[in-house]
C-alpha cells in the first residue's frame, strides 16, 4: 500500500491567516499537533481559552462524551471505512500535506455527502490561492492560508471560476442533478 | 443525417472565457515572482503548458479528435504567429506546439477561446481529454455513436473541482464500434457503448490499462453500466485511486498499479461500497433530456443521394495505380453507402509523423470545407481523417492530397508509423524518435515492398512514457539511455485493439539488448526479412510472430548471442 505522506509537523505548528471566502476571521479553535496529542493526559498544555481540535485517533481514544467537537484528518486517515458519529461535530480540518496531493477533496465530499455533515470544513497545510476554488467546491468552508498570503488575491482566486458544469454544494443547490451551473 | 461536431453555447463559452482570465492573472503572478515556479507548475501544467527543452510546449485538447476547418485554420495560423510554422498531432488527438514563449501563452489561450478551443487539462495528474475512435458516428460496425456520451464525459471532467490533483495523469478513452480503434484496453478507463439484450444503452467499464514502465491492459470491471448511471460509476473508481493510489513514488502512482496491486476484485469491491453509496444522488444520474440537449448541440451533416459513379471510379484506378493504392488503403468504408473516410496522412518522408505545417493546415482547411463539410478527425495513429467524402470526389481529393504530401497511400503499413516527439524536443526523452523515423522511412521507401508486406505497426517512443505507444506495436522502438547515447529497444508482437493486429491486446516482448540509433533500420530490416522467409500465405506479421515465436527473430538479430548460448556439441571428429 500506499508509504503514508504525514503531515510535515514544521507545518502543524505554522501561524496562519483564516480565510472564510469573505474575509479573515480570528481562529477559535486550537490545533494540536500530531506531537502534542501523545501528551493527552497534561490539558494545561492547551490554549483553554480556545475550543481544541486533535488529530482523529486522539479525538477516537477519548470516549465519545469527552470528545471535543472537532478533530482535524491527515490526507491518509480513511474515513470512508469509518462509521464516525459527527452528531456533536462542528468542525473538521483536512491537511494537505503537499498542495497537490489531492485527497482531501475527496474526504471533504465523502463528509459532506455520504456522512450529511454540515458542519465547518477547514483547509489546513499547503493551502495555496489557486486551489480554493476546487476546495470551495467540494465543500470546504474555511482556508488556512499562508500569513503572507494576499486576500485580495485569495478573493479573487475563489470567485475566478463561477461557471460549472456541475455543480456539487448540494447542501445549497437540494442535490439535484444540476449540470451547468452558474454561481 | 449524422451528428458532425459539438457547439458550445454561452454556458460553455464562459467556462473557457473565464479560464483564460485565470490563467492570465496565474501567468502575471509567475512573471512578477507572486507565485513560485512550484506553485505555478500545476497549475500551467493543467492549462496545457510544458517547460520544454527550447521553450514550453503548449498542447491544446481536441476533444475526441473533433475540429472544424475555422479551429483548424485558426490553429495553423497561431503556429505561423507565435510558433516556427507547424505543429504536432499527437496520438491522444491532441496537438502541440513546441516553441511558443511563455508570456504569450495567455495570448494564444485567448484566442483559441474564441474558436470553442482550450488547453485545458491537456496534461497535469487529472483527468485528459476524452479520446475515441477517429470513425465515431459514421464507422458500419459502430453499435452507438460514442460521441454525445464523450462529450457529456468532456463536460462532466472539465474542472472537475475533486480530481484536479490525483496521483498521477488519468486517461479515458470511449468507443461504441465493434472493432477498438481506440485502444480502450490500454488505457486508465476504458469505456465500450453497449446495448444489452433488451436495447438499453450501457457501458462496459475497463479499468487499469496503461503503458509506461509496466505495461498493463485494462480488466473489466463491469459488463454493464446504464448511461444514466455512468457519471457516478466513474466518480467512484476515480475516487478509490485518489484516495488509495500511491503519491510516494510516480512510476507506480498511475491506476494499473493500484488495480494490480489489490487485484481485480478487491478494487472492483472497492468501488462498489463507495457506488452504492452514490449511485442514487439525483445529480450524478444524467436526465435524458441532457443527453438529448447534448446530442441536439452536435452540428449535423447530410449525405446527398447522388448515386456513385463505379464505372469511373474503377476506370480511375485502373488508369492510376497509385490513387488506386490510396483508396485501398487509405479510404475507409462509411456506414451511408454513397460516402467514404478519408485519411490524409500526416507520414511523408520528409515530415516527422505527425507535424503538419501552416500551409498544409490551412489547404487540408479548405479540402475539408469543400469535400467533407467542414469537419475533420485527428485520429490516434497522428492522421487526420475527413469522414464525410462522397466517393464522386475521391479522385480530386486524391490529386489535392498529392499536392499537400498528405496522400502517403500507407495507412496501416509499416511507414505509417506512430512517433512521439522525442528527444528533438521532449524534456523528458532519453532519444531522438524522428530521426529513427527518417532512417526507417528512407529504409523502406519502396511502395510495393510496403505494400507486399502488408499490414504492420511499427511505433517509435523515445522513453518509457511511451507516448508513441510502442508497447501496443507489432514493432515496438523505445529510446534507451546508455551512457549519454541514444539507443533503442526493440519489442515485438504488441497490440492495440484494433482488426489489424492480434485479437488480445498485450505488450509487445522486448527482444534483447538495445541498439545505437545507425543500427536500427537495418535491426528492423532483419526482423522483416526473417518475417518474409518465415511467414504462411497471407499471414501477417503478428501471426507469424504467434506461430513461429521470438526466437527466429531474435537468432537473426543477434546471430552471436544464439551462438554463445547453443550449447557446446563439441565434435572433434
Ligand atoms: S515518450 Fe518520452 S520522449 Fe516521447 S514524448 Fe513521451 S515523454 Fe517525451
Amino acid at each position: 500500500m500506499a508509504k503514508i505522506i504525514e503531515f510535515p509537523t514544521e507545518w502543524q505548528n505554522q501561524e496562519t491567516k483564516l480565510f472564510t471566502g469573505d474575509g479573515v476571521i480570528s481562529d477559535t479553535w486550537h490545533f494540536v499537533s500530531e506531537a502534542d496529542a501523545v501528551n493527552l493526559d497534561t490539558p494545561n498544555y492547551y490554549d483553554l481559552t480556545r475550543q481544541i481540535l486533535f488529530p482523529l485517533d486522539a479525538w477516537l481514544s477519548l470516549s465519545p462524551v469527552n470528545r471535543p467537537s472537532g478533530f482535524w484528518l491527515r490526507s491518509n486517515d480513511d474515513i470512508s471505512k469509518l462509521e464516525l458519529d459527527l452528531t456533536h461535530t462542528q468542525i473538521i480540518a483536512i491537511a494537505f500535506p503537499r498542495a497537490v496531493d489531492g485527497r482531501g477533496y475527496s474526504i471533504a465530499r465523502i463528509l459532506r455527502e455520504e456522512y450529511g455533515f454540515t458542519g465547518i470544513i477547514r483547509a489546513i497545510g499547503e493551502v495555496r490561492i489557486d486551489q480554493l476554488t476546487n476546495m470551495n467546491q467540494v465543500g470546504f468552508t474555511e482556508f488556512a492560508l499562508h500569513p503572507d498570503a494576499s486576500i485580495e488575491s485569495a478573493k479573487q482566486a475563489l470567485n475566478s471560476l463561477p461557471n460549472r458544469y456541475l455543480d456539487y454544494q448540494d447542501a445549497k443547490k437540494g442535490n439535484q442533478f444540476n449540470y451547468r451551473h452558474t454561481a | 443525417m449524422t451528428a458532425a461536431i459539438y457547439q458550445y453555447d454561452a454556458f460553455d463559452q464562459a467556462i473557457v472565457d473565464q479560464r483564460v482570465t485565470q490563467f492570465k492573472n496565474q501567468l502575471s503572478r509567475h512573471l512578477k515572482g507572486e507565485l513560485s515556479e512550484e506553485d505555478f507548475r500545476p497549475l500551467r501544467l493543467q492549462n496545457g503548458l510544458y517547460i520544454q527543452r527550447h521553450a514550453p510546449m503548449l498542447r491544446i485538447a481536441i476533444p475526441y479528435g473533433l475540429l472544424n476547418t475555422k479551429q483548424l485554420r485558426t490553429l495553423a495560423d497561431i503556429a505561423q504567429q507565435y510558433d516556427r510554422g507547424y505543429a504536432h498531432f499527437t496520438t491522444r488527438q491532441n496537438l502541440q506546439y513546441n516553441w511558443i514563449p511563455l508570456e504569450q501563452t495567455a495570448e494564444v489561450l485567448e484566442k483559441l477561446a474564441t474558436v470553442q478551443m482550450h488547453a485545458i487539462q491537456t496534461s497535469g495528474n487529472c483527468i485528459r481529454n476524452i479520446t475515441s475512435d477517429a470513425l465515431a458516428g459514421i464507422a458500419p460496425d459502430e453499435a452507438v455513436d460514442p460521441r454525445p456520451f464523450a462529450e457529456i464525459l468532456r463536460q462532466w471532467s472539465t474542472l472537475h473541482p475533486e480530481f484536479a490533483y490525483l496521483p498521477r495523469k488519468f486517461k479515458i478513452a470511449i468507443t461504441g464500434a465493434t472493432e477498438d480503434r481506440a485502444s480502450i484496453l490500454w488505457h486508465d478507463i476504458g469505456l465500450r457503448v453497449v446495448k444489452n439484450e433488451i436495447g438499453e444503452i450501457g457501458f462496459t467499464v475497463f479499468v487499469g490499462g496503461g503503458m509506461g514502465r509496466t505495461p498493463i491492459t485494462a480488466k473489466k470491471i463491469n459488463a454493464f453500466v446504464p448511461w444514466q448511471q455512468i457519471l457516478g460509476y466513474l466518480e467512484s473508481i476515480v475516487r478509490v485511486y485518489n484516495l488509495h493510489g500511491r503519491r510516494d513514488n510516480m512510476y507506480k502512482s498511475r491506476i494499473k498499479i493500484l488495480v494490480k496491486s489489490i487485484g481485480i476484485e478487491a478494487f472492483s469491491e472497492q468501488v462498489n461500497q463507495t457506488w452504492k453509496k452514490i449511485k442514487d444522488q439525483p445529480r450524478l444520474q444524467i436526465p435524458a433530456a441532457e443527453l438529448e440537449r447534448v446530442s441536439a448541440s452536435f452540428t449535423t451533416v447530410s449525405y446527398s443521394d447522388m448515386a456513385v459513379d463505379t464505372a469511373e471510379l474503377n476506370r480511375l484506378k485502373q488508369t492510376y495505380l497509385p490513387f488506386a493504392r490510396w483508396v485501398k488503403l487509405n479510404v475507409l468504408p462509411h456506414k451511408h453507402e454513397n460516402y467514404a473516410s478519408v485519411t490524409f496522412s500526416l507520414k511523408h518522408p520528409t515530415q516527422a509523423p505527425g507535424d503538419a505545417t501552416t500551409e498544409q493546415m490551412l489547404k487540408i482547411a479548405d479540402l475539408a470545407d469543400q469535400y467533407s463539410q467542414g469537419t475533420l478527425v485527428v485520429s490516434h495513429k497522428q492522421n487526420l481523417v475527413l469522414n464525410h467524402v462522397h466517393q464522386n470526389n475521391l479522385y480530386e481529393l486524391w490529386k489535392a492530397a498529392e499536392a499537400l504530401q498528405v496522400s502517403s497511400p500507407t495507412v496501416g503499413l509499416l511507414t505509417d508509423m506512430i512517433a512521439c516527439p522525442g528527444g528533438d524536443f521532449c524534456s523528458l526523452a532519453n532519444a531522438k524518435s524522428i530521426s529513427v523515423s527518417e532512417a526507417i522511412h528512407q529504409k523502406f521507401d519502396d511502395l510495393d515492398y510496403l505494400y507486399e508486406l502488408g499490414n504492420i505497426r511499427l511505433n517509435i517512443s523515445g522513453c518509457m512514457n511511451s507516448c508513441g505507444h510502442h508497447h501496443a506495436a507489432d514493432i515496438g522502438i523505445l529510446g534507451v539511455d546508455k551512457d549519454g547515447q541514444d539507443w533503442y529497444q526493440i519489442t515485438l508482437g504488441g497490440s492495440d485493439g484494433s482488426n489489424k493486429g492480434h485479437p488480445t491486446v498485450k505488450a509487445g516482448k522486448v527482444i534483447g539488448p538495445s541498439f545505437s540509433e545507425a543500427a536500427v533500420p537495418d535491426v528492423i530490416e532483419t526482423i522483416i526479412n526473417t518475417y518474409i522467409s518465415n511467414r504462411a500465405p497471407e499471414e501477417a506479421l503478428w501471426q507469424t510472430i504467434d506461430r513461429i515465436g521470438l526466437e527466429p527473430f531474435k537468432a537473426a538479430v543477434y546471430p552471436d548471442r544464439i551462438e554463445k548460448r547453443q550449447p557446446q556439441e563439441v565434435n572433434n571428429g
